[in-house]
């Protein structure tokens, strides 16, 4: 059987209209990804802060901080028995009952890094190292999210690290060196993106407590984006059995920052010398 | 080399350096409420990750004290047009900030620099103090 060419024009035309009408339903499928909310560039404090959004609180917490810091300290300020009472002034009261909240949730261990650990030793002072975990999740430069078929990449101003979050269902590998990000792996929940971290190497929990974590940390991140202004908030929970006797519960908030550039970080700057990255 | 001189200067400076590390918050190191204003000759200018820092001598009649000025964060200033080549090793600066909790410190919470050319630049991340009176979010 032979077709005419009206009759192959026409088999085309009907491939070429079924390619059309399914073309919609691919872009709805992508648009449908449940990660797309977190995607974007996101900013702390410092190229936001002309943003009313801000209070003092967030700017006391601009390298992420414990919960019941943040909290604490919000609701000295709001009470307005304290108007009268500098700002800074209820910083160090929150400041000190949320240290000494880290103290008591410390291990013997816990205890001894924090004791030990001396700011002018850290290497990644001194040599320019890049942060652990923790610190390198919460620090106060822009980041920013995109999709990668089946990972997030989200790519870090702060010493211009990149790191993966597998989105596919898989574990964390059962044998893997140990790493400064660690191994992350996420789900959208109930419109929260959670994530799952292991196998870091120990660090700081940050500059501030000098409190550190152990090989044996496991984090779980649960970004949730808001609006007015459009913003995401971490919840970070932090579970050590080697430094803390339960976990410990941080937060920070970045601002969606689509006009913010991110700028390339390095390690190279010399005295007298240009250092442009 | 710069740990060298990093261990060098801890130890001249006993406490004061001891907390001068990554993106801290400055009221944990410096008194927010009281500014200082140090003139030196320039040793050393590291656009620096994580912060901006600048090694000066100052003369205290006669004799030489080795400062370290602590500013903002290497990308950020970039970000507002910093080089790294705003001083060199032998210039003559004032700089203008915050003073250490602890008095005895060598060091200051650099907000504003002047050049040798008289042109003092914003050189902190941003204007902490204000926001002090930034107490509620605004409803």
């Amino acid at each position: 059987m032979t077709h005419t060419p009206i009759a192959k024009t026409g088999a085309v035309s009907s491939l070429l209209l079924g390619a059309l009408l399914t073309l919609p339903l691919g872009a709805s499928a992508q648009a449908a990804d449940p990660a797309a909310p977190f995607l974007g560039t996101w900013s702390g404090v410092f190229t936001t802060q002309d943003n009313e959004y801000w209070t003092f609180a967030d700017i006391q917490c601009f390298v992420g901080c414990p919960v019941d810091f943040y909290e604490g300290l919000s609701a000295l300020l709001a009470n307005p028995a304290n108007d009268a009472t500098p700002a800074m002034a209820l910083s160090g009261q929150a400041g000190a009952a949320s240290l000494a909240a880290l103290d008591a949730i410390l291990t013997p261990v816990g205890k001894q890094v924090r004791a030990a650990n001396r700011p002018e030793d850290d290497p990644k002072f001194i040599n320019c190292q890049p942060y652990g975990f923790v610190r390198e999740v919460t620090n106060p430069l822009p980041v920013q999210i995109r999709r990668d078929g089946d990972h997030l990449v989200v790519r870090y101003e702060e010493w211009s690290l990149l790191r993966n979050i597998y989105l596919d269902g898989r574990a964390h590998p059962a044998h893997k060196t140990p790493t400064l990000l660690g191994h992350s792996v996420g789900r959208v929940e109930g419109g929260a993106l959670i994530v799952e971290t292991a196998g870091v190497t120990p660090d700081l929990i940050s500059d501030n407590s000098q409190a550190g974590h152990s090989g044996e940390l496991t984090a779980v991140e649960r970004y949730t984006v808001r609006q007015n202004p459009h913003r995401l908030e971490l919840t970070l929970t932090l579970t050590d059995p080697v430094t803390f006797t339960k976990p410990l519960v941080m937060t920070k908030t970045w601002l969606y920052t689509p006009e913010v550039e991110i700028v390339q970080d390095t390690c190279s700057q010399q005295p007298g010398k240009p250092d442009l990255g | 080399m710069r740990a060298r001189y990093w261990i060098f200067l801890s130890t001249i400076a006993l406490v004061p350096l001891t907390h001068v590390a990554a993106h801290h918050s400055p009221t944990m190191l410096y008194d927010l409420s009281r500014e200082i204003t140090v003139t030196g000759v320039v040793t050393e200018y590291q656009l620096g990750n994580p912060h901006m820092r600048i090694y000066l001598d100052v003369d205290n009649n006669g004799t030489t004290e080795k400062w370290l000025a602590e500013g903002g964060s290497r990308t950020q200033l970039l970000r507002v047009g910093w080089t790294g080549m705003e001083v060199v090793p032998g210039d003559k600066i004032t700089v203008r900030g915050h003073a250490p909790r602890d008095a005895t410190a060598k060091l200051i919470h650099m907000t504003h620099l002047t050049l040798p050319d008289g042109t003092e630049r914003f050189a902190e991340d941003i204007d902490y103090e204000g926001f002090n009176d930034r107490r509620r979010r605004p409803q």
